[in-house]
């Protein structure tokens, strides 16, 4: 009776596993933690991604940001094996720091002695949120380059299967995925949950975060940059100051989904044109900043400025509110006067090399 | 403890993984969960269905109430318009004058402003923001309705006009509402200026102009 029942489960288990069977040959690999409901998403936009046409030829500038020769479903699927290995379900950080293990001390990391560029955000609320999408790969190598640890995590992918990742790159590759990343507010489609451009919706921001495995040196990471007073979102830690960074990538990639997309009707569309336009928009075109001035005026404004930002620390709320918006008009009064004094440094924004340091091992 | 192992760490460096998760995290606040939609706000392309949603809010315009709404004349249903190669697929998705002149004023006093945007969470603001998304709905259903209605392009110009004018908006969405309006121009063949509007939604409106209409 007992080896009935045992055989039952077995066959039961089977056959479960037969029907989750993904529909796509994408090489990237799903712990077990993850809600079916959301695997199903991510197997079904993979098969989306997999069986796209791409009937339009791609924009010269998407080849240039993604760095590809030609986009086909075939170099689109490659280009994100490459920068994911392994999607983990939403985890809470206390979590992820104590499964994380210490495989080999005082690792030899190319490029140890530099440091990546990481701007700090003036301006901003932080709060609780739910997570969308996280590339934790590219965050875990840091911190074990950082320590000159080499840093693994497990990963149950299987009923009687670990994995373990080892962060020696960028390209360790670790996203993890949260409850927003599904979300019917975002839907480019709200009327139909498994339209394709609900799929085009979740890959953009796929791309996106598959390109914070790229990058060496300062650029390790993408990390992103502030955006600039006058920004919609200035003060914030939410721009690109390159042109091939995750914001371009994702921009790219939704104008190349939306060109493909011939049953999507006006309303789908007209949402994929803003949230194109939105993600171009954070790409920061050029660098502006005061050149080295003897007016008066600007040392003054500068002295005042460098005050404001040694008390920022100490102050929060209200006072804190008030006080970055003082620094943000002196920074822009003091740009103004350069401006006019013809002291202004512009540095124009690049292509950056995305090529990875180091890279994955097993 | 990942902190901890890593020893010989500064505070400083651990402020710093922080600021770099963050950078690198998409996350939506957790206020998305709670509250029903408000269907006017929210809904794709769902017409105000009664009179008194449609005129509630503005005290202006409207004042012939012979242009009653009914949800017959506006159905709930006019989510599905697919306009492709063998035209439109549901005559009855198509609104009336009235029910298209509410929707968009409603529209442009919903439009997201730049205190809304600065107001949001850091994480927030990774992604697309929901408030972004919310206004391309909305111009979505504005632009199937004036595919559908000839009779309603120049009060969808002039919403586009506004739309692309307001001091206080989000760029992208300006720059959309230029995009459509410098379109639907060069469709008539009318001059227009473009002095008017500011060079960064220039600059992006150029961008969407380069995409199909
Ligand atoms: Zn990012």
């Amino acid at each position: 009776m007992k080896l009935t029942k045992l055989t039952a489960v077995l066959i039961a288990l089977s056959l479960s596993a037969g029907a989750m069977a993904a529909k796509h040959d994408v090489n990237i690999k799903f712990s077990k933690g993850i809600s079916k409901k959301q695997r199903k998403f991510m197997d079904r936009d993979l098969e989306v991604l997999e069986k796209l046409e791409f009937f339009r030829d791609a924009d010269q500038e998407t080849l240039k940001v993604m760095g590809l020769q030609k986009l086909n479903s075939k170099t689109a699927t490659t280009w994100l094996e490459q920068r994911v290995a392994f999607v983990i379900e939403e985890t809470d950080w206390k979590k992820i720091e104590k499964k994380i293990s210490i495989e080999e001390k005082f690792f030899s990391f190319e490029n140890q002695n530099v440091e990546p560029t990481i701007e700090r955000p003036t301006s901003a609320p932080t709060g609780e949120g739910v997570v969308v999408m996280s590339n934790l790969g590219a965050a875990l190598y840091y911190a074990g380059k950082s320590s000159r640890s080499l840093f693994s995590y497990p990963i149950k992918t299987g009923l009687f299967k670990k994995e373990k990742v080892k962060f020696s790159s960028p390209r360790a590759g670790l996203i993890m995925i949260g409850e927003g990343h599904f979300m019917d507010r975002f839907d480019h489609d709200q009327d139909n949950k498994d339209a394709k451009a609900n799929s085009f919706g979740r890959l953009s921001t796929f791309f996106h975060e598959a390109r914070h495995s790229d990058g060496a040196g300062k650029n390790l990471g993408f990390f992103h940059a502030v955006c600039p007073d006058g920004h919609d979102f200035q003060g914030y830690n939410a721009c690109d100051r390159n042109l091939n960074g995750p914001y371009a990538v994702g921009a790219q990639m939704t104008k190349e989904f939306l060109k493909n997309c011939d049953d999507c009707d006006d309303v789908v569309k007209e949402k994929m044109k803003v949230s194109y336009l939105a993600s171009v928009d954070r790409i920061i075109i050029e660098t502006k900043k005061p050149g080295s001035s003897d007016s008066f005026d600007v040392t003054t404004l500068e002295f005042s400025l460098e005050m404001k930002e040694m008390l920022l620390a100490f102050q929060s709320g209200a006072e804190k509110e008030a006080a970055m918006k003082e620094i943000t008009e002196l920074k822009a009064k003091i740009l103004a006067i350069s401006e006019s004094e013809g002291t202004i440094e512009v540095t124009a924004s690049q292509y950056i090399d995305a090529s990875p340091e180091g890279e994955r091992i097993d | 403890m990942l902190l901890q192992k890593a020893k010989g760490l500064t505070k400083k460096t651990k402020i710093t993984y922080l600021i770099i998760i963050m950078a690198i995290t998409i996350i939506a606040v957790a206020f998305l969960f709670k509250a029903k939609l408000d269907e006017t706000n929210t809904s794709s392309a769902r017409a105000p269905i009664n009179t008194e949603e449609a005129h509630h809010h503005h005290d202006h315009e409207e004042e012939n109430h012979d242009h009653t709404i009914n949800a017959a004349a506006a159905p709930a249903k006019t989510n599905i318009i697919r306009i492709g190669s063998q035209g439109v697929e549901s005559e009855v998705e198509k609104w009336t004058l009235p029910v298209f002149k509410s929707y968009v004023n409603d529209t442009f006093k919903t439009l997201p402003n730049l205190k809304d945007a600065r107001g949001l969470k850091d994480e927030e603001v990774h992604q697309n923001p929901k408030l972004v998304m919310d206004a391309g709905l909305r111009l979505g259903s504005i632009k199937k309705q004036i595919k559908l209605n000839s009779e309603f392009e120049e009060e969808g110009m002039k919403f586009y006009d506004k739309c692309a004018l307001k001091k206080d908006g989000l760029t992208p969405v300006r720059a959309l509402c230029l995009a459509n309006l410098v379109y639907m121009k060069n469709q008539k063949g009318e001059d227009f200026e473009l002095e008017k509007y500011p060079e960064k939604v220039k600059d992006l409106a150029q961008k969407a102009l380069e995409l199909s209409f």
